[in-house]
């Protein structure tokens, strides 16, 4: 039942990857916006993920109730540790979600309305960058709680360059996912290419930044360099991840947008598949595993009938919210027009 | 700065600001999809409009709610790891539950609000309705959670540790039921109110008009209804806390004896030092009677337990006669009103009657704050009543005074520019339609 519930959290965590990581990715490529058509851009991401960004993020609330639930030593042991990290990236959350909307309702004055777009682009940058660090963090054999002290300090413990070097590819991974799916979304020819040839540059970065994530790995964090190798779910994902990621820049370079979105989100999901499995079966390097942290059988099970009851509403939910946002052919229907106004007076 | 004042303060004012936060998100879906009905029953445009309103109100709340929880269920952990360490599978499943009900909230938040020109009627009124409802379920899951730490349950304390955990025990644990009424009711109390003394107030500035009016008389009758019902919902509750945490009931009525037919202490300032609440107006036997329903049933006082487990009887007793006193005053003003409109006079005509209305605005919310006041503060010195006190559960991460820093002035930064957007937008003049455009 614990290999169950460690299973829906990972599955959770690789769809908050998939669909929130892309909302991170889309904060970049509006900091990074260029070029003649620079407000085009900054539209279309602000419209892409403006239905759904918040629905998006709540994959990781469910993530963490899961694991205090679950999992709690495990639990207390990252949240006393990784105090640090923890604390920059949910102070980027709150940023970026507030900035987000603040923006969104700010029509009426541009220059404030560039000023919060501003912090939503950074703290969409460095959000991301900091859940890398910490799920870097408790894969590196550096966390140790005793009697409820950190035992390597709480700022050493988490940071040092495959941590670094984690944080950012998971920053590159989630900048090719929007730019991949930007590329389908967009609405003319122009901001297409744009996003295009953002999308092969990220798939670029991510491609270098994992290489050399795994060559530090080697050195900084020996256990899960181990689990990479010899694991056979992660071996086999890794190479699902290469094959998914050429075709990504195959199907980039034949100009087929809907094939390079599928297999970005191949390429991004295997890639969280296989760090899931070479980090199995530790939540926290290297004292905690899933096994030695888990809650009493009872409790996983009914946590576990809890969260397959509260599935079966959330995916019909989730997928009529993106049969309404997210497909094409109702795309039409939906021209904004300013109304007339209002006579309310008697 | 102790750690455990830095972090007791670091938490009291995240669930302060968020409280705010998480009542619209309750309230507002509620009052925007009453309109949108009355839009489709009546097809008078000025309900859209006020339906679309709202509807942007919840947006801009609701994501700040939704950040500020996001924080909330880390700084669970980041501040208290040993309760979390050790209650967190007692507690889990309320808030598993409340994941997903928040999930629900957020989805047909979205096609709510992005959907108006993209779904069919029905299925719009339909969406607004399941955010209501869900906004409902979140809030009371999470609240269980919190009656729980007052009422705990649903396991066995062996060594110390939770053993032989029923976590759907645990979840309705005594006060489960009548904190999660209570807080439901206050939410809808405090915006109810809030939004009725807006739209009053720019009703006195723009004239007599359709716009506020209909959003005055959705607003009141939420609040009104609420803020009557939060009489019956108080008894229960009061009845409980005098059942199952006779200190907290002892501190927030003053009484340091124990004694039969004790009086209800109106106003008051306690004297923990003399063991006596002076200058309180005493009514006889009227705690016996609304704590046990028994003119002379005997009440236990503080001075049954040792100081060390007293809470912080000055801020209980003066937050709970708050609360009291502006739910009262509240219920005073709404019976009021129903009475003027009985008397066939819209309520709109008459200019006191908002004017009162613009007072009343922030009543609701100083109330629903006293009363998160009384319930947390009534819980100390305990995390877990009767079994782990806060400072046992505090964490050892040093320098816990930056952490607070930094929170405080994140929040201070946002409730600022949350109110200049809330000006620039849900209460704009209706007849100037620039705002609607986003």
């Amino acid at each position: 039942m614990a290999f169950l519930l460690a299973c829906i959290m990972g599955a959770s965590l690789v769809l908050y990857v998939l669909l929130g990581g892309a909302d991170y990715g889309a904060g970049l490529w509006d900091l990074l916006s260029s070029g003649a058509n620079k407000e085009g851009q900054k539209e279309l991401i602000a419209n892409a993920i403006q239905p759904i960004w918040e629905a998006n993020h709540v994959w990781l609330i469910l993530i963490i109730v899961l694991m205090f639930s679950g999992f709690p030593p495990a639990f207390g042991t990252i949240m006393t540790a990784l105090h640090v990290p923890i604390l920059l990236m949910l102070a980027g959350i709150v940023l970026r979600g507030s900035s987000f909307v603040f923006r969104a309702y700010s029509v009426l004055d541009s220059r404030t309305q560039r000023a919060y777009g501003y912090v939503f682009s950074m703290s969409s940058c460095f959000t991301p960058f900091f859940a890398g660090v910490i799920l870097g963090a408790v894969s590196d054999d550096h966390v140790f709680v005793s009697q409820d002290v950190s035992l390597n300090g709480y700022v050493l413990n988490w940071m040092n360059p495959f941590t670094i070097s984690a944080g950012v590819l998971t920053l590159a991974l989630f900048a090719f996912l929007a730019a991949a799916y930007l590329t389908v979304e967009a609405p003319n020819e122009e901001l297409r290419r744009a996003f295009r040839r953002r999308a092969g540059a990220a798939a670029a970065a991510g491609g270098i930044l994992a290489i050399l994530t795994f060559i530090l790995s080697t050195r900084y964090a020996r256990g899960l360099a181990e689990g990479l190798v010899h694991n056979e779910l992660a071996r086999y994902s890794e190479f699902a991840a290469f094959i998914t990621l050429a075709l990504a820049c195959f199907a980039l370079y034949k100009d087929s947008a809907r094939v390079s979105r599928a297999m970005a989100a191949a390429h991004v999901g295997f890639i969280a598949v296989s760090w899931a499995a070479a980090q199995y079966p530790y939540l926290v390097r290297p004292g905690r595993t899933i096994f030695t942290s888990a809650a009493s059988e009872s409790v996983i099970r009914d946590i576990v009938y809890a969260s397959i009851a509260g599935a079966l509403v959330l995916f019909p939910s989730l997928g009529l919210l993106f049969f309404v946002f997210k497909d094409k052919r109702r795309e039409k229907t939906a021209v904004l027009s300013v109304e007339a106004p209002l006579n309310i007076q008697y | 700065m102790t750690a455990l004042l830095s972090a007791r303060s670091q938490m009291g004012l995240s669930l302060a600001f968020h409280i705010i936060f998480a009542a619209i998100g309750v309230s507002l879906p509620l009052m925007m999809t009453i309109a949108e009905l009355q839009w489709l029953r009546t097809r008078e445009p000025v309900y859209r409009v006020l339906a679309k309103r709202w509807a942007k109100g919840a947006a801009i709340l609701f994501a700040i709610g939704a950040v500020s929880g996001t924080v909330l269920s880390f700084e669970l952990g980041l501040l208290w790891p040993r309760f979390m360490e050790r209650a967190g599978s007692v507690i889990g499943m309320p808030f598993s539950l409340e994941g997903f009900a928040f999930f629900t909230e957020a989805i047909f938040l979205g096609i709510y609000l992005y959907g108006w020109e993209r779904t069919p009627e029905f299925l719009h009124l339909l969406s607004g309705g399941i955010v209501a409802a869900s906004g409902v379920t979140s809030a009371v899951f999470v609240t269980f959670v919190n009656a729980w730490m007052n009422t705990p349950a649903g396991f066995d304390l062996v060594e110390g540790q939770f053993t032989n955990i029923h976590p759907l025990k645990a979840m309705f644990n005594p006060a489960a039921i009548p904190e999660a009424v209570h807080m439901v009711l206050a939410a809808y109390c405090a915006v109810g109110f809030a939004t009725a003394g807006i739209h009053s107030f720019f009703m006195l500035r723009r004239g007599r008009n359709r716009f506020d009016e209909v959003a005055i008389g959705i607003a009141l009758t939420v609040g009104g209804a609420a803020v009557l019902a939060q009489g019956i919902s108080g008894d229960a509750l009061a009845r409980m806390v005098a059942r199952t945490q006779p200190v907290k009931l002892a501190s927030l009525e003053g009484q340091f004896r124990t004694e039969t037919a004790a009086p209800l202490r109106i106003g008051g300032l306690p004297d923990t030092n003399q063991r006596e609440t002076k200058y309180a107006l005493e009514i006889p036997h009227g705690l016996s009677l609304l704590a046990f329903h028994d003119p002379n049933a005997k009440v236990k006082g503080l001075d049954e337990f040792p100081a060390a487990d007293w809470p912080n009887v000055v801020a209980i007793h003066i937050s709970f006669q708050l609360m009291v006193g502006l739910g009262s005053v509240l219920s005073a003003v709404v019976l009021l009103g129903a009475f003027l409109n009985w008397r066939r006079n819209p309520i709109s005509a008459h200019r006191a009657f908002l004017r009162l209305l613009v007072l009343c605005g922030p009543l609701g919310f100083m109330a629903l704050e006293a009363g998160w006041f009384v319930t947390e503060l009534g819980r100390q010195p305990w995390i877990v009543v009767g079994i782990l006190r806060t400072k046992d559960a505090v964490t050892e991460f040093p320098h816990l005074e930056l952490p607070f820093v930094l929170v405080s002035v994140l929040y201070c930064v946002l409730g600022c520019v949350v109110v200049w957007l809330l000006a620039a937008h849900v209460v704009a003049n209706p007849i100037d339609r620039r705002a609607d455009a986003v």
